[in-house]
Order: C-alpha cells, then structure tokens, then sequence
C-alpha cells in the first residue's frame, strides 16, 4: 500500500541525522475543459510519493515515488551525505503530537459524476457563446489530497482533504478591439460550493461588462479618489502583503527567483499604510480554497495579522523561516506536492472589513472611479512597485456610479497604495487562485478578496 | 519498450485507436543558496508515466506513479474515455512509423553541483555585492516513449546555473544553461558571478524613471522573457482558439526584417534539447520567423490536419508548444550598437509580463536587475520605478538592431531555455508608477 514505508524511512533516517522528517503525500486529481462549443478532453492523475528532510552539518532533502524500501534507502543516503556539508542549519523541530484531520465536504468530489461536470462546462459554454463571446474557455477540476507527517520529535499529523475549482476566459471580437476576462473560483471541500455562488449570473454579468468595456471612454489621467472592489483588494493584499511578509524572502532565500521583499533590512514594525489597514492571512477560514488544518509541516494553521492598523506585525514562516527570526512557526509551511519542498506561503489573504457599505464608500466620493476587478496586474520583485489595469470601471460622480471607463490603471507603490486607503466596506468576497514560488515551481491553492475599500488622491492612468 | 511493456500489454486489449505511454525517469540534483551559504540540496529520484489515449475523437489523459501495476489507473482511464464526448477539435496523431536511427544518447553531465555552486556565490561576494542567491541544477531524464506504432529512448537534461548579486538596491542577474554539446567548462562560469555584482553595482545609484517613448537595447535576458511569453501566440492551438495576434498571418510581415526566430530542438548546446515531440515525431529545426515574414504556426498532427498541413514536431497533441527558441544572430556587436544609440534605455531583464489582450498581444513587464539610461552611445545613470507596456507586434516590428552576440538564457518560469541576442527595439512604450 503506497506511504507503508513511511515510518520505517523514518527510523532510518533520524539513526542518520540530528533532525528528521518523513512526509508522504498522495495526490489524485481530475479535470475536463471545453473549448469554444466543443469538449476539449478529460484527465487524471495519481502521484504519490516521499521527502525526507535530514539535518546534519546542513539541511538536505530526497523525493522518491518508489514504493521498494531499498531504492528509499538510497535516496535517504544522498540526503544525508549532502547534509554533512557546510550550510544553513537552522530548523525548529517541534512536535505536534499525534493529530489527524479530515475535510471532503457534503457533495463529496467522488459522488459527483462527470456527467455532471461536463454538463456545467457545456451549459457555462452555451451562455457565454449565447452573450457573444467568440472566445471560450472553461475548466473544472477537483481533488483529493493525503498527507502523512512524520518527523524525529514525534509529530505524526494525517491530514486528508478535498479541493474543487472552475476556471473561465471569455473573449470577445469586435471590429478588431478585443476584451477579455478570466473567472477562477474553488473552495476545500465538495462540489456543493458551486451550489453557492451562483455561477451563471457571475459569467452573465462578466461578460456584459467587458462587451460595455469596449465602447467605454478612457478615464482622463490624474489624481482623483478610487473605490476598488474584492478582486482588486485581494490581489493587492496578496502580492503586496502576503508576498513581503513571506519570511523565506525577508531573508533572500528566494531572492534569485521571486524576489526578496521591500521590508529586507528594514526596521521593524514598519509603517505601511494608514490606520484602516489592517491585512490577515487565515488558513483556518473554513471552506476557503487556502484552507488546512495542519500545514504541510505538521504545524497547527493559525490566523495571523500581516499588517495590523498600518505597520508591519506578524509575518508567514515555515519551520526554516521561523528558525531564522527565532520565533515558532505559524503553520505557513506550504507544498504542493510530495517533491516539493515545503517554503512560506500565503492561504486566503485579504484587508480585514471595516463598517462601510458600499454605498456609503462610493456616497465620499465627489469626482472618482470605482474600480471594480482587474485585468493585466503586475508587481515588482520587492513587492512594491505595482500595476493594476481594471476590467470593470465607472466614473464616480457626486457620489454616485456615473458611466462606464476603459481599462483605468493604478500604478502606485506599495506604501502610496495602503496610505491612500480612508475606509473599507464590511462586506466580502472571495476568488480562488494559484500562488507561485520555488524552483521548481509549486503552485499552491489561494483564497484571494475582500472587502470594497475607498482610497484619496490616488493617480489614475 | 521493457520499461513500458506492462502498460502496453494493458493498453493493446482496450479497443483504443491511439495511445501514448512516456515514462519519464529522473535523477536531479539541485543546490541552492543565499546571503553567503548554501541553503539547501535536493535530490528527485521519481519515475511516472504519462498516458494519453483515443478512441475516434475521443481522448483522455492520465499521469500515474505506479508503472510496475498500473491495472487499477488505466482501467479507470479507458472506463472514463468510454464515458466522454467527442473532441471536435482533435484530427487524431501521427500515423507515421519512424525508425530513429540517427538519435543521440546522453548521459548525466559529471558536475560537482556544490563546487559550481561555491564558485558562483563567492565570485559574486569577492566582487563586491552585499549578498548573493542562485542556485544550481543538474538535470538527467530518461524518457520511454511509446505509441501505438512508435517506440524510442531518449535522454532530456542539463546543467543549469543562476545567480543574482545585490549591491544596495542594485541587482544584477546572471544565468545559463548547458546541454550535452556544451564546450564550455563549467570552470567559466566563474564571471557569471562577477558580471551580476558589476551589473547590482551599477544599479546602486539611481533615479526614478520617466514615462514615454524609448529606444530600448534588451540584452538576452528581456529578449528570452519576451520570446517566452509571447511564445505560446505561435502555437496553433492559441491561433484556433481565437487567443493569437498572430492569427491569418501567415506569410505576412509580423516583424522587422531583422527578425529569424527558429525552434531549435537539436542544438545540445542548450538543456532543452529534445528528439522526439510528444507523439514520437521527429523533432527539427524550424524557421518560424524569417525576414519578419511569419512561415508558420507550431503544430503537432492533430491541430496540423485541422490547419491542412503538416505537423512541425512540436506536439503538445493538443496544444503545440516550441521546444528551444534561436533568434539568429546579426552582425553588428552589441557595443556598436549601443555605441549608435543617441538617446534610450538599456534594459537587462524583466519578469511578471501578463496580457490584458492576448487577441492584440497587448503586456506589461517589470524591468529588474540593470536598467539603465544611454545617452550619446553611453550608458549614463540607473532608473528604477519603470514598466514596459506595449505590444507583442509593435516591438517585433521595431525591431530595428540584432547584435551578432548570443547567449544561452535561461531563468526559472520566466525565460525558457533559448538562445538569445541583444536587439534594439524604437519607440518601446514606457510607464511608469505615481
């Protein structure tokens, strides 16, 4: 049965290091996508397989998907030869104990036909062609993941769980200007998260929005007041908060590949924005698409604020990171697979509410824009410098929502951005995404959303 | 093939009008470092199969780790396969029996991972950088491809260095990758290290960017990312789903005569070099740009008998992808080139490009490690705060200067392995943050 080996891999590693750790994961994963009114195909996979991590003099990992001991044996031994070289040697080794967790939710993922799946891919097709869309893309998948973690303190953490997700790109053709639009929503658990978020009516209304976009004016550049909505504080709150308080990236460990942070050598706690900012990172936010009970380091998940009212406050270890500041780590651990290596990643990140309506947010603002989702985005690599192009934009005036504008950009820097920000509205909304990072790189699930929140004087272009 | 024979004897008693089997196994080795130690070394040692499989038009992929009884997993596959509809899209694979007599085999490149990795990190310190972070990959694959009438062995991999300096706020990046045929030591990449620090060093100092039009001299590293992202438009896959601004425009100038991209899959110098496409077709040189006149789309059979030609050996079965882009060299050199230059940017590299028009090729990217202003043919000062927002054919037509000098470029997902060399793009797009 695969992952039997875990626990002897185990004992022969810690006979073979000062620290060690035995993690076996199985992934089985299905999807099906259809393509401009025609059934693009289906897949599925199964991969399983072992990391063990040893610490000596260094630390060093091995990935095997063989299930004959010997050949585990072999890999462990490459590991641990590596790890009496020279390198960094800090880690926190505690234990959680003995602890298991389960969540596949109420319409379990094996329960739901493919039928069934395929049948919402080509009703989904169906609408978008039947709102003129010329250029189609739909997909559904989901998954289910088993997790063992095993490490030299005692931990044993078995976690099982299930992820679903759908993903959409509508374009549309006219007169050679093109608009498009992409929609991407999941949640831990069944299938019965689609039940709840009314799908069509989102696709419905997306695509009557960029078709709008098309004939829209731009909006003439300057300064002005800017009402952005949950997809737009989402993705801010996630590439610049959740990615600078990456603590592997504070500290340069990523620094060749995604980037070392805007906070690297700065004083800490730092100011960042004014004081209705407050930005969290949850794992524990059930149903969420980031969610887990134990990280993939057998570390309990926990809420943990990135920001709290302007400054710098707590930022997302693993067991390495942790080490490095000297404090514990806070179930941030994250891999997503069973050759990867766990590094510090985000889960469902976004600007904790305030007391606004949104109709209250929009009733300050004279003459501005209200920004609702984004296109093109970008970001620097210190998470600072950051471009956002809105999708869906109307021109705000004497507080009200007045016509419909093209493609309005902010480009602004990280502290202008979170200082700009004079309230935030009460209500929520989340979207599903897949964070990178690492090489090779792993994509793990994401929460990305909000609250609507209201920024002064921001330059538009 | 032995290695794939009992999925084979599965696969043969299932009624299927295709299949392919390629069974992939590994042994890599990885380094990677930062500030001024290594961080940590990793080593894969897997072995999977990827499957893919028809009936008519209907198709079905599966990935599994256990090879040596794979029953269970392919049962399921061809149970589900029975259950689909049709792809309307799919024209079937390569019906073609190859004998492959001319490919090459390969072994692991001998390296001393830790040693290059050493070498680097301390070239770059011993330069002068406050600190440095990289990483060092030695990368085998054996790869057992079988089809319904095609069976071949090939070898996939190579060494690959990266590292990047930083000086103050300044960065510099340096990266290469080496194939089977590389003649360069590994001893040489000793400068990489050094060229990083010098390129951070440089950047130290700087003043924020000004928006407007520039003539910007890309060094490889901002060509290779540009390829790398605007490389997918190429693929037919992309120009039938309605998602390419290259779309009916084959024979017509996309770019400036300056411009011959070719795929490159057979150059060993480069690590990912390849023989054989997904559906066991013969890889090969292929011009895909030549005099800015575009000759033709990536194919694989499939998406090759929907357009009515052949497949380009670049399968992807259903969506096509290049394998190892070549932007041929010109004859200037790069310092007659910037030595030309009266006013613009020299850009080293870029990462994060996204599109908000895939149809129009319309992007912007982040310039990062060494950007610069020249003025009067000399480079003058460092800038920071810039994007480059513009689109994909307006810079291939403005294309107006390639140097004469190569380099193998290759960096994490943002430059696929490619060999690139520098080019001057007019009147380039600039914006920048307020």
């Amino acid at each position: 049965m695969p992952g039997e080996l875990s626990e002897k891999l185990l004992d022969a590693a810690q006979k073979k290091s000062k620290y060690a750790e035995v993690r076996f994961m199985e992934l089985e994963g299905s999807g099906a996508a259809y393509r401009n009114g025609s059934f693009e195909g289906g897949a599925y996979s199964r991969s399983y397989g072992y990391s063990v991590r040893v610490l000596n003099n260094s630390l060093a990992m091995s990935f095997s998907n063989s299930e004959n001991f010997s050949d585990l044996l072999k890999a462990l031994d490459t590991a641990v030869k590596r790890s009496m070289s020279p390198g960094k040697s800090q880690i926190v080794t505690k234990s959680e104990g003995k602890k298991e967790w389960v969540v596949s939710g109420s319409k379990k993922v094996d329960n739901v036909s493919l039928e069934d799946k395929i049948s919402m891919l080509k009703d989904n097709d169906s609408l978008m062609n039947s709102l003129g869309s010329q250029v189609r893309m739909n997909y559904i998948s989901d998954r289910k993941v088993k997790q063992v973690f095993l490490n030299s303190e005692g931990s044993e953490i078995r976690g099982e769980f299930t992820r679903v997700s759908y993903f959409y790109f509508a374009g549309i053709l006219e007169s050679g200007e093109f608009e498009q639009s992409t929609g991407e929503f999941g949640s831990t658990g069944g299938y019965e998260y689609f039940d709840s978020i009314n799908l069509q009516e989102r696709i419905s209304n997306d695509i009557a929005a960029i078709k709008k976009a098309m004939s829209a004016n731009h909006l003439k550049p300057g300064k002005m007041d800017v009402v952005i909505g949950p997809e737009i504080s989402g993705i801010v709150a996630h590439e610049s908060a959740g990615h600078p308080t990456e603590y592997d990236r504070i500290v340069g460990r990523e620094g060749a590949l995604a980037g070392e942070s805007f906070l690297t050598g700065k004083k800490l706690p730092m100011r960042i924005g004014s004081e209705a900012v407050s930005v969290i990172d949850d794992p524990s936010m059930k149903g969420s698409y980031g969610f887990y009970v134990y990280d993939d380091e057998g570390i309990r998940s926990r809420r943990r604020y990135l920001y709290r009212k302007g400054y710098t406050d707590e930022f997302i270890h693993n067991r390495e990171s942790a080490a490095r500041q000297g404090v514990a780590p806070n179930g941030g651990g994250r891999s997503s697979s069973w050759n990867m290596e766990p590094l510090p990643r985000m889960s469902t990140t976004y600007i904790e509410p305030g007391d606004y309506t949104f109709d209250e947010l929009v009733e300050g603002v004279k003459e501005g824009v209200y920004i609702k989702n984004f296109t093109e985005w970008n970001i620097d690599d210190i998470r600072f410098n950051e471009k956002y192009v809105g999708k869906e934009a109307y021109r705000i005036s004497n507080g009200k929502i007045a016509e419909q504008v093209r493609r309005p950009v902010i480009e602004t820097n990280t502290i202008k951005f979170y200082s700009a920000i004079d309230a935030v509205a009460r209500e929520m909304e989340f979207f599903a995404g897949a964070c990178g990072k690492g090489d090779p790189e792993q994509a793990v699930d994401v929460w990305m959303g909000g609250p609507h929140a209201r920024l002064r004087d921001l330059y538009i272009q | 093939m032995d290695v794939n024979e009992n999925i084979l004897k599965i696969l043969r008693n299932k009624d299927l009008s295709e299949y392919v089997v390629a069974t992939s196994v590994t042994d890599t080795d990885q380094v990677r470092f930062s500030a001024s130690s290594k961080d940590l070394f990793n080593h894969w040692s897997e072995k999977s199969a990827a499957i893919f499989i028809s009936r008519g038009r209907k198709i079905f992929s599966t990935t599994i780790s256990n090879v040596a009884a794979p029953e269970s997993e392919i049962d399921r596959a061809v149970s589900i396969l029975n259950t689909l509809p049709e792809n309307s899209n799919y024209m079937g694979m390569s019906d073609s029996k190859h004998s492959y007599g001319s490919l090459r085999k390969f072994k692991k490149i001998d390296a001393d991972i830790d040693d290059v990795a050493s070498t680097i990190l301390h070239s770059a310190l011993d330069s002068g950088s406050d600190r440095a972070a990289g990483l060092v990959y030695n990368e085998f694959s054996t790869v057992y491809l079988d089809t319904q009438i095609n069976e071949v062995e090939y070898s996939e991999g190579g060494l690959h260095v990266l590292v990047r300096s930083f000086a103050g706020e300044g960065t510099g990046q340096e990266s290469t990758h080496l194939g089977f045929d590389s003649r360069r030591s590994v001893k040489n990449l000793e400068k990489m290290g050094r060229e990083a620090t010098e390129t951070a060093k440089l950047g130290s100092k700087f003043s924020e960017g000004k928006p407007g039009k520039y003539d910007i001299l890309m060094s490889p590293y901002l060509v290779g990312n540009l390829m790398t992202y605007g490389s997918s438009l190429f693929s037919a896959y992309s120009v039938d789903a309605g998602m390419s601004c290259f779309e009916d425009k084959i024979g017509q100038k996309v770019a400036s005569g300056m411009v011959n991209l070719v795929d490159d899959p057979l150059n060993f110098n480069g690590d990912a070099a390849v023989q054989v496409d997904e559906e066991a077709t013969p890889t090969r040189r292929l011009p895909m740009i030549e005099d800015g006149i575009l000759k033709t789309y990536l194919h694989s059979t499939s998406t090759a008998r929907k357009f009515g030609t052949k497949t380009t050996g670049n399968a992807g079965i259903i969506s096509p992808h290049p394998w190892q882009l070549n932007l041929l060299p010109g004859k200037e050199s790069v310092d007659e080139i910037l030595h030309e230059m009266k006013h613009g940017l020299f850009i080293k590299n870029a990462w994060y490009t996204r599109f908000q028009d895939y149809r129009n090729g319309i992007f912007s990217t982040v310039p990062r490690d060494g950007i610069f202003t020249v003025e009067n043919g000399e480079i003058t000062g460092s800038i920071r705060g810039i994007r480059i927002s513009d689109a994909i054919p307006s810079i291939l037509k403005n294309i107006d200067k390639v140097s004469r000098e190569q380099m193998n470029v290759k960096w994490w997902q943002e430059i696929h392995s490619s060999f690139m060399p520098y080019v001057l793009a007019r009147d380039v797009n600039v914006s920048k943050s307020f």
